[in-house]
């Protein structure tokens, strides 16, 4: 009780971490939940690693002397930021092209940049110590070291991101449960797609940055996955995912900051609990209605 | 043994390879004694606790031209791989004959193709993978695939891509993977779901001439009473998780028809021993199902 | 650049070998991955040995091997079965174990001394260290599971493409499905130890999807797949030793460029061959 106090409290001295992790935590699944409506989960997962990829591109590049900044006006965060933006958009524009000409099928497209993405983010790691070091935070999702600019660029790009997908929403929810019916509609497919794609590499570049791939994509599917069952309309599962998303990167940064846990994984490992639990419990549901 | 006996596709393979036994045995007239080929006692299936079907009993008999019939959901696909060995009765056996066991003989048309479509894939290999479980020579293997490639019309695409074609040519292409094996027992599950008309009913023809000209007994799944009533021998109409089954006569009564689909149903047998059957609606208007024997 | 790693064997047959006979393994398994459409199940599995790896270093038992293999085996049995009685897809499950298992090998080993340069050095690790223990594992392993997919690659084909015909013809589709997920999951558990988990899941996937987009059948997968594999792994190690690179990623990296130039190939054949 004392721990969740201390949390709460507007004196807390990590509180622009906490903040963050709830803004991610709350906007991921809105996100996350078109990922899943066209069964795109594993997106979900590539993405932030691609978007990892640029950050250790930036980083590297930084680190062997190919990119000079001057300090006060461009620091390395905001290098790393451009670094995961654009290859971020780079592979959506990619996976949004190369499903357009069906070059192979979702899964392996995904699958074969995410392996590589992985393979090149360790080969420009490899020669720069300093860059690693950057580059391992991210990857444990220590989300402790974020600042005030890291908030603040979070809830800007999340607050656009959720206003153009609140705009946008007929369309995006149409061509993802019926694509020939878009058609008929003379809606440039397409150009939705894209403009999805787009919205989801911003919001996952934008979290990949704060507080690692892991994170994001733990944020990003769990919440969704675990709601999904129980959700009746598309309303219910967006608030819901939302819902759950925010509430465990609150409980989930009480935990950590209870056991000294690193955050990010503290926050994945509860939402997977939910989500394990939730879905075992329909499957329990499911076998109970289907008794004579 | 084997030389006494001519086989169904020896008039299209090699007739060496018959003469040497490598093929199948001919079959004799089927008869009133002899025992089932597939037989079902007392058989409930279930998923979980939900009970689909309930004290099924079935006898098929080597010849004879079975429909199942019955509105979407009732079973019809569940008795199929429960006969496939697919799904475990929750009570009562299923029996194969002692010949059948192996499964060498006994093949399945899918009602559609439910073919992964990640994995590359030409007629030539795909009708060869009915192939599994049986032993065969390369210039044996070679015939059969001609064989059945010519009897389903599509000899002259072995090597095209199972991804490119029609709907029809794909549901031929299952049909000739079925028949590679040389089938006694050919379960058809709706083959013609999906299909345009000349597609369908070029389709029922080929697998119609199986039964009657060849003598391969035929489990047929289908919607379409007509067929049942042109082609079937015997028929299982599907209702509350219960069967009726028997020769076709004894169970296309009005009654059984009426309570299976939920309309009323005219049934009416000519001269030549045909059974005719006609939906039933209201005002005197009948739409008939089965015009021609 | 050749001779340079001609002269290099000596010092490093071990693990030469141990990346060959590992990619061989591997690339045997992928085309059944990649025929069942399920290329995120060998993350999965991988991610899942991972947090084996981090159990095993949190209780201190020295039998990290045995603890990947179980968590794999686990993980692949888990993947493999289609979770579908509650409107459950695979790829839910895949995701599910995947970030389970990232984020629990991080938190079991948060408090460790070197733990999670351990997990990092894990995912990182480019088979350089492999003992002469790993070669003889892997090669046996490879030629075990080579044999029997080239000798029953027809009902391996005609299983991963059409269970119910499978189930028809009288194969025991559940024992198949246990017998290749114990098998992608004791293969994984054991080459992620000593070649990372890129390395693992690059050769599981890459060389299949390679193959498949330059085969026309599914049987042919199981030649060209381990083909693609060890020459990638050749000129991958050549390159690595040349260039000082961490061997592994470049041979991923490599196999990565071969799958774009077949997805074009493929691509070709489509629009100039009516394929």
């Amino acid at each position: 009780m004392n721990v969740l106090t201390e949390v709460l409290s507007p004196s807390f001295l990590l509180r622009d971490a906490l903040y963050t992790s709830l803004v991610i935590g709350l906007a991921c699944p809105v996100v996350g939940v078109f990922l899943v409506l066209r069964r795109m989960v594993f997106m979900g997962v590539a993405l932030p690693q691609i978007s990892s990829t640029g950050v250790a591109l930036a980083l590297s590049l930084h680190s062997l002397g190919h990119i000079h900044l001057e300090h006060g006006s461009f620091d390395t965060h905001a290098l790393a930021f451009v670094g995961s933006l654009t290859f971020s958009i780079l592979a959506v524009t990619a996976l949004a092209f190369l499903e357009r000409h069906r070059v192979a099928w979702n899964e392996a497209r995904i699958g074969a940049l995410y392996v590589l993405s992985a393979a090149t983010s360790l080969l420009l790691l490899a020669k720069c110590p300093t860059a690693e070091r950057g580059w391992l935070n991210l990857f444990k999702g220590e989300i402790i070291a974020i600042s005030n600019s890291d908030l603040k660029l979070t809830l800007g790009a999340f607050a656009g991101v959720l206003f153009l997908l609140w705009l946008f929403r007929k369309e995006i929810i149409l061509i993802s449960y019926d694509r020939e019916l878009a058609m008929t509609l003379r809606k440039v497919v397409f150009g939705w797609d894209l403009l999805l794609y787009l919205l989801i590499g911003l919001a996952i570049s934008v979290a990949v940055i704060a507080v690692g791939p892991l994170v994001t994509f733990g944020f990003l599917l769990l919440p969704p996955l675990a709601v999904r069952p129980f959700a009746g309309t598309m309303r219910q599962f967006v608030v819901a995912s939302s819902v759950l998303g925010g509430v465990a990167s609150v409980v989930g940064f009480v935990l950590a900051y209870h056991w000294d846990l690193p955050v990010g994984p503290t926050d994945v490992a509860l939402l997977g609990v939910v989500c394990g639990l939730g879905n075992g419990g329909q499957w329990l549901r499911s076998r109970a209605l289907s008794s004579p | 043994m084997p030389n006494e006996m001519s086989t169904r596709l020896d008039h299209l393979v090699a007739p060496d390879l018959v003469a040497s036994g490598s093929l199948t045995l001919v079959a004799a007239p089927p008869s009133a004694a002899e025992k089932p080929i597939l037989c079902a006692e007392q058989v409930t299936l279930a998923y979980g606790r939900r009970v689909v079907l309930s004290d099924v009993n079935l006898a098929i008999r080597r010849g004879e031209f079975w429909a199942l019939l019955g509105p979407n959901g009732e079973g019809k696909s569940t008795l199929i791989k429960a006969l496939l060995g697919a799904v475990r009765p929750t009570r009562g056996k299923i029996f194969l004959r002692a010949d059948f066991q192996r499964r060498t003989r006994l093949a399945l048309v899918p009602q559609e193709c439910e073919v992964n479509p990640s994995v590359p894939t030409t007629i030539r290999e795909f009708v060869l993978g009915g192939l599994v479980g049986i032993t065969l020579e390369r210039v044996q293997r070679d015939a059969r695939l001609k064989a059945v490639l010519e009897l389903m019309g599509i000899a002259h695409l072995p090597e095209r891509s199972l991804w490119t074609l029609s709907g029809g040519q794909r549901q031929r292409t299952l049909v000739a993977r079925a028949l590679i094996r040389d089938p006694l027992l050919l379960i058809v599950d709706e083959p013609t779901a999906g299909l345009d008309l000349a597609a369908a009913s070029s389709l029922l023809d080929a697998i119609t001439s199986l039964s009657r000209d060849k003598g391969i007994t035929i489990v047929f799944v289908t919607h379409d009473l007509s067929i049942a009533a042109k082609q079937a021998t015997h028929a299982a109409l599907f209702r509350g998780g219960k069967l009726t089954a028997g020769p076709l006569k004894e169970v296309f009564t009005p009654a059984n028809l009426s309570r299976t689909f939920g309309v009323p149903v005219g049934v009416h047998h000519d001269d030549h021993g045909c059974v005719h059957v006609a939906v039933e609606q209201a005002h005197d208007a009948n739409i008939s199902s089965s015009p021609r024997p | 650049m050749i001779s340079e790693f001609l002269n290099s064997w000596p010092m490093f047959s071990q693990s030469y070998l141990a990346a060959l006979f590992a990619g061989l393994l591997l690339s045997f398994l992928g085309v059944i991955v990649v025929a069942r459409a399920q290329v995120f199940i060998a993350a999965a599995v991988a991610q899942a040995s991972m947090l084996g790896i981090a159990l095993d270093m949190l209780l201190g038992t020295g039998q990290p091997a045995a603890f990947a293999v179980a968590f794999s085996i686990i993980a692949a049995l888990a993947t493999g079965t289609r979770a579908q009685r509650s409107g459950t897809s695979h790829e839910e499950v895949t995701a599910w174990i995947f970030l389970l298992g990232a984020s629990g090998s991080i938190l079991l080993l948060a408090k460790h001394p070197n733990g999670l340069k351990s997990v990092q050095a894990t995912m990182a690790s480019s088979i350089i260290g492999a003992a002469a223990v790993d070669v003889v594992t892997f090669a046996t392993l490879a030629a075990v599971v080579g044999g029997f997919v080239l000798v029953l690659r027809q009902r391996i084909v005609l299983f991963v493409s059409d269970p119910v015909m499978a189930a028809a013809v009288g194969m025991r589709i559940g024992a198949w499905s246990l017998g290749l997920a114990t098998a992608l999951g004791l293969s994984t558990g054991l080459v992620i130890r000593s070649s990372g988990l890129i390395f693992t899941f690059g050769c599981l996937v890459l060389p299949a999807l390679v193959a498949k987009n330059l085969c026309r059948e599914a049987g042919t997968m199981f030649f060209v797949a381990p083909v693609v594999c060890v020459a990638s792994v050749l000129t991958g190690l050549v390159l690595a030793n040349h260039y000082d690179f961490p061997p592994g990623q470049i041979i991923i990296a490599l196999l990565a460029a071969l799958l774009v130039g077949a997805w074009g190939w493929r691509k070709f054949r489509v629009v100039f061959g009516g394929v």
